[in-house]
């Protein structure tokens, strides 16, 4: 499968290119682009990969809890 | 990373009980001396967002990181106030504590499928590091990060004898996931 082919395919709820840049400390290192909104961002770590897409995937709660304060 | 767990009373000591793996991930009851009553949790990404705020809540292990956000907070100044009220309610259940279960209550209490005891000992790097007993197995681990965490908590699920599908408690109204 090509690089255009690959980004054809699209999920329900968020779409992100990751690359995992280094494998250090027993986590993961790396960059991680949340398409739709195309921001990037660099994580330092598996639980912090896992807390930015759970972030995204959530983007209405997260705006609110926000707006709210 | 020396010493073991062995005083459910100490700081960072929390006790796991798993009581389901449903759809390839564990479901159960996480306690700390700091909560009156079990925290449910329905995944492994309920219980890490768990046992994380009760490490935000408790202040101990100070995080060494902040964690990178794809939305910017402007309002710098709202965010260290909402930490300060989380400060003074933190405060609040310490005062209260009396309240919370003794450690020999703490102690009483079982996972359908296992019982674990956990510290968690440091959170730097962005990630948290700790120790693991497996209360009926009697076996130790550390783990330097979520993911050696992951592993370890996915490794006990390869025991077909785990996966004897699902227990009654789930189906207890009272049984209901404090994050969903």
């Amino acid at each position: 499968m090509n690089d255009k082919e690959l980004l054809r395919k699209h999920g329900e709820l968020g779409n992100f290119v990751i690359k995992v840049q280094h494998r250090q400390n027993g986590s993961w290192q790396g960059r991680i682009t949340w398409t739709e909104k195309n921001r990037t961002l660099c994580f330092r770590s598996a639980w912090e990969l896992l807390k930015l897409i759970d972030s995204a995937v959530n983007t209405e709660k997260e705006e609110n809890k926000w707006l709210d304060q | 990373m020396a010493g073991s767990i062995t005083n459910l009373s100490e700081t960072g000591v929390m006790l796991l009980c798993l009581d389901g793996f449903l759809k390839h991930d564990w479901n159960g009851r996480l306690y700390t001396r700091y909560s009156a009553g079990p925290l449910y949790f329905c995944g492994t990404l309920t219980l890490l967002k768990i046992i994380e705020q009760f490490c935000d809540q408790t202040n101990f292990p100070r995080a060494a990181l902040e964690f990178r956000s794809f939305f910017p907070y402007s309002d710098r100044k709202k965010i260290a106030e909402e930490r300060e009220k989380t400060k003074a309610d933190t405060a609040d259940r310490r005062s209260t504590e009396t309240a919370a279960p003794s450690e020999k209550e703490l102690r009483q209490n079982r996972g359908e499928l296992a019982t674990l005891l956990m510290r968690i000992q440091y959170r730097q790097q962005a990630t948290l590091q700790g120790q693991l007993y497996w209360v009926e197995q009697n076996k130790r681990a550390e783990f330097c990060s979520v993911m050696e965490f992951l592993k370890l908590i996915d490794n006990m699920s390869a025991d077909p004898a785990r996966q004897s599908g699902v227990p009654a408690l789930h189906s207890s109204p009272a049984y209901r996931c404090v994050w969903c």
